[in-house]
């Protein structure tokens, strides 16, 4: 997959070359998000994309999760919800804006915004501040 | 139902500024200059949160019709026509390609599609040192279509499947959506 660049005269600031969308997600989602064209396999036979089933351990998806945020040609993270809540430790710990991570329902795990780390913030933001806004009269 | 996984993944961008908790200096006006800016930022959050949950229930929408069309054609093609036994592991590129313009470590925007994108700068964005990446075009190839895994005749509900997964993520506008470029 070539990608070309074109960058300013003025100044060159470092951009990631970003292009893949990985996945960490049960067997449906995984099978779905194939069909759709998402799934890369290269020389090594390393893919984009981990199946996570009732077998699979939580250091695995840990693995999965730094390996799919350190790598240079992912842009997009797909993280199933309830996956997400097993490493909520690494996901609320994660800061850099490339990859994004985007937290998805499962089939058999509808989305909950009560785990949701944006949603956390915005209510924790609200919370924080029950007065309303200072000097205000 | 446009890309709502990416328009999600760029509205937690919005979010994740507008709630890093920073407030604007104090200006020589007094406190009301502040106190104004600082109810402008919180609305455009709640804005932009609103719009998350609007893309999140759209994106659940579609999701569950993918997973119910895939149970469908694994009742039709029998259960071990659809699974990750016919995964395919030889080398090939993904289909699907993300291309992010990011100006001094802050996401702009996120361009989703197959084809490459002409890039358009003009001098504005010249002037904010935006650096893009175009994607190379992907011919679709019978060979490389990822249905081919699961046989040669499959189950139209597979394809309806393969068309809410595809409609999850699919970006058919060109134009760049400006992300947040500078926080509060």
């Amino acid at each position: 997959m070539a990608a070309a660049t074109a960058s300013s005269t003025i100044s060159q600031p470092a951009a990631r070359t970003s292009s893949l969308i990985a996945l960490i997600a049960d067997e449906d989602t995984v099978t779905g998000f194939l069909l759709a064209g998402v799934g890369n396999v290269d020389l090594r036979r390393k893919t984009n994309y981990l199946l996570v089933d009732s077998k699979t351990p939580v250091k695995a998806i840990e693995d999965a999760f730094k390996e799919f945020t350190t790598r240079d040609d992912v842009a997009v993270l797909l993280i199933s919800q309830y996956i997400a809540n097993m490493v909520r430790f690494l996901i609320d710990s994660y800061k850099k804006p490339v990859p994004a991570i985007l937290e998805i329902p499962s089939k058999d795990h509808p989305y909950d915004p009560a785990h949701d780390s944006i949603l956390s913030r915005v209510k924790h933001m609200f919370s924080s501040d029950p007065s309303g806004p200072i000097g205000r009269g | 139902m446009p890309a709502a996984g990416m328009e999600i993944a760029e509205e937690k961008e919005e979010v994740k500024l507008t709630t890093s908790g920073k407030i604007p200096e104090r200006s020589d006006d007094g406190d009301d200059a502040t106190l104004t800016a600082l109810d402008a930022t919180i609305l455009r959050c709640l804005d932009s949160v609103d719009r998350l949950l609007q893309l999140r229930a759209a994106l659940s929408e579609t999701l569950a019709q993918g997973w119910m069309d895939m149970a469908r054609a694994r009742y039709a093609m029998g259960p071990s026509r659809i699974g990750q036994t016919l995964f395919s592991l030889k080398p090939n590129a993904a289909l699907i390609s993300v291309c992010v313009s990011q100006e001094h470590e802050q996401v702009i925007a996120y361009e989703y599609g197959e084809k490459e994108l002409h890039c358009e700068i003009d001098e504005i964005e010249k002037r904010n040192h935006v650096r893009f990446k175009s994607i190379a075009e992907q011919n679709r190839n019978p060979k490389t279509e990822p249905m081919i895994s699961f046989g040669a005749l499959v189950s139209p509900h597979l394809r309806s499947a393969q068309s809410s997964f595809q409609t999850v993520q699919l970006w058919r506008t060109w134009w760049r959506w400006p992300m947040l470029r500078a926080s509060y």
